[in-house]
């Protein structure tokens, strides 16, 4: 199992277009795929789940891989989340 | 009036103007698919999966079509929010927990799905974020689609076969909701929910269909089956009307309907003066496809392009490209005549989602974080939407406007990096207009009382008179209590107008006036005494505003503008106007 920690830099937090963003990366792996947030813990190819943390600015979240692509997975989604998503870094 | 017809009148706002009959549909709060629990054996479970699978491919072709039909009518990306639905409907932790729920109770799919669904639900509702609870809508929309599809084997849109036209009741309503509708044959909103400013209401008037906002109780007095008549011009829907009242309205759709083709067989003529002054007419408007209806009424130009519904309607903020992409269209569909871009108006009653909450939710909004304000404290923001103006303006004739500006300073440093971002598309090899013109939106008594100020560093004024209105009368429009106060036909308003457009005329630049006061007819004798050189209003008002002007007598409307100069009431000056109005 690999497990990275991030920050969430959005300004907006982990709202609906991020989350849709990290479910869709996620999904291209084959590994299970969890985010951890203090003691809570979701499917990262869930987007509702995802929104159930409500991440907001400043979040501290724990990507979790376990899997054949593990370090890629982890390795793209710590990508997508310090490049604010792919949504520019004033959002 | 019959005593039955005041019983059946609901009131509200006038969101989107326009008269229409039709029969109501009424979409109910909170209505909930009716789920029933029924116990399934073991084997069954995957039949049940199967189900879920096959509804849930329905709602996602459904919202397939939603947004072609956004893309194809509107020429907008309406991508985002759909996507955001999409993941939610195919969400899998919710597919695996619906099975693990069946297994583990042994009911059926429809009752398990909205068991799983409505457990995510309450944990969002839970949250202090407002962003957060704001989502629920969408999940709950999503879980109605699905349970729908589940159980009656229907889709939202396929339940609403609509052969006639239909008036669509709801306690509020989405864009998507609009967009979807007005191409089913709905004719007309009403909703309990909603101001005039919404981003609601800014898509019913640019499609042009009346709709009523603020309707208390509209859904317990109206029901599905109803024949109504929505006079949003009003703000009045008449339930179930005795024929007496339908018979009159008939009469008066007929009225505006001849009216509304005589301006249209009108559309280049001149907005001329009976002795010779010529107005230039221009057209308000939000959204690229609005232009169409600038040029089927002889509109001379954009007026004031309104940009602030792209950061309304997406949920980030836009990126250069899609404001370039706006931007283009317009500049390009006008074909070389003046399309004044306003960079952002948002703030006031205007917030975007895109905010954090404390910004949102100020407790003095119109005097708060609003328009260059913010554009002044986010550059980069500001920098996005300028060169998204600039590379339009290669594409035809785009000016920029600036509003909210109170001091010089706001001014300057706009200005500033306006000329930063020209050396940056130089630097690229870019084009754009090199002569671009820059103005500014008077709507506030410090520009009114500074204006010398800054007319020597601008090519025009627009005068803002809603806004003008509100911060020199101290009023908020949208407190019913105080509307009273709300009048731009004060002295003190009219006075202020007249300063700053004598002063734009002595410095030799134009001045043009773009508030709701520029559709008015009796609003028309101040501004043609006062040589205003422009007006801009909704594209659907241009003919009446132009037969107006051809009605006016510049030279008379000097004289009465003397005599409405030195009355001391606004009451003394509204009789004066309407007398006139009388007499023509």
């Amino acid at each position: 199992m690999v497990s990275r920690q991030v920050t969430i830099l959005n300004k907006q937090g982990l709202h609906a277009r991020p989350a849709t963003a990290m479910v869709n990366t996620a999904a291209k792996f084959k590994s299970e795929i969890f985010i951890c947030r203090d003691e809570k813990k979701v499917n990262g190819k869930s987007i509702l789940g995802l929104l159930v943390l409500a991440a907001e600015c400043g979040a501290v979240l724990t990507i979790e891989a376990e899997g054949s692509d593990e370090n890629e997975a982890v390795e793209a989604l710590v990508n997508l989340v310090n490049d604010h998503f792919g949504m520019g870094k004033s959002s | 009036m019959a005593k039955h017809e005041e019983i059946n009148r609901i009131s509200g706002f006038n969101a989107s103007k326009g008269i229409v009959i039709g029969t109501a549909y009424v979409r109910k709060l909170n209505q909930e698919t009716v789920v029933t629990r029924t116990l399934i054996s073991t084997d069954k479970i995957e039949e049940e999966m199967a189900k879920l699978k096959k509804a849930q491919d329905m709602v996602a072709e459904e919202l397939a079509l939603v947004r072609e039909k956004i893309e194809i009518n509107l020429g907008i990306s309406y991508s985002d929010i759909i996507s955001a639905q999409l993941a939610i409907l195919k969400d899998q932790e919710v597919f695996r927990e619906v099975r693990a729920y069946i297994e583990e109770h042994h009911v059926n799919v429809a009752f398990a799905y909205r068991v799983v669904v409505n457990q995510y639900v309450e944990l969002l509702e839970e949250h202090d974020s407002e962003y957060f609870k704001e989502r629920v809508s969408d999940i709950r929309d999503i879980k109605q689609r699905v349970l729908l599809a589940l159980i009656s084997k229907q889709t939202i849109l396929s339940t609403f076969t609509i052969d006639k036209p239909t008036i669509f009741v709801s306690r509020d309503l989405n864009p998507s909701d609009i967009m979807m509708l007005v191409s089913e044959n709905v004719v007309g909103f009403i909703t309990e929910f909603g101001g005039k400013t919404s981003h609601v209401a800014i898509l019913a008037r640019a499609m042009k269909v009346p709709m009523i906002t603020g309707a208390k109780e509209a859904l317990q007095n109206i029901e599905s089956g109803q024949t109504c008549i929505l006079d949003a011009d009003h703000g009045k829907i008449f339930v179930q009307p005795s024929q007496e009242l339908l018979d009159e309205y008939a009469r008066e759709i007929d009225k505006l309907n001849k009216c509304e083709k005589a301006f249209l067989a009108d559309h280049d003529k001149k907005a001329i003066t009976k002795d010779g002054y010529t107005f230039e007419l221009g057209a308000n408007i939000s959204l690229p496809f609005e232009v169409a209806d600038v040029i089927k009424y002889g509109g001379g130009g954009i007026g004031l392009y309104r940009t602030e519904y792209l950061y309304l309607m997406k949920q980030h903020l836009p990126e250069e490209e899609e404001l370039f992409n706006e931007y283009r269209q317009v500049t390009e569909g006008m074909q070389n005549k003046e399309v004044v871009i306003r960079t952002f108006d948002l703030g006031g009653d205007k917030m975007s989602d895109l905010w954090e909450q404390d910004i949102r939710f100020e407790s003095n909004p119109f005097m708060g974080y609003r328009a260059i304000r913010i554009c002044l404290d986010q550059p980069a923001i500001f920098i996005t939407q300028l060169r998204a103006i600039l590379r339009s303006s290669a594409f035809g004739k785009a000016s920029i406007l600036l509003p909210m500006i109170t001091h010089v300073e706001q001014l300057t440093e706009s200005m500033a990096y306006i000329d930063e971002v020209k050396r940056t598309l130089d630097k690229e090899k870019i084009p754009y207009d090199k002569s671009i013109k820059l103005g500014m939106m008077i709507e506030t008594p410090s520009a009114v009382m500074n204006i010398e100020s800054f007319i020597d560093k601008i090519d025009f004024i627009s005068i803002g008179t809603n806004d003008l209105t509100q911060y020199a009368l101290a009023v908020d429009r949208g407190n019913e209590r105080v509307t009273n106060v709300y009048n731009h036909y004060d002295p003190a308003i009219i006075k202020m107008i007249l300063k700053v457009v004598n002063a734009a005329h002595l410095e030799g630049i134009p001045a043009y006036v773009c508030g709701e006061m520029a559709s008015e007819y009796r609003a028309l004798v101040l501004f043609a005494a006062m040589k205003v050189d422009g007006l801009s209003v909704a594209p659907s008002y241009i003919g009446a505003v132009r037969d107006h002007i051809n009605k006016c007598d510049q030279k008379n409307a000097e004289q009465h503008l003397k005599k409405i100069l030195r009355m001391s009431t606004r009451k003394e000056i509204v009789n004066y106007l309407d007398n006139l109005i009388d007499c023509s």
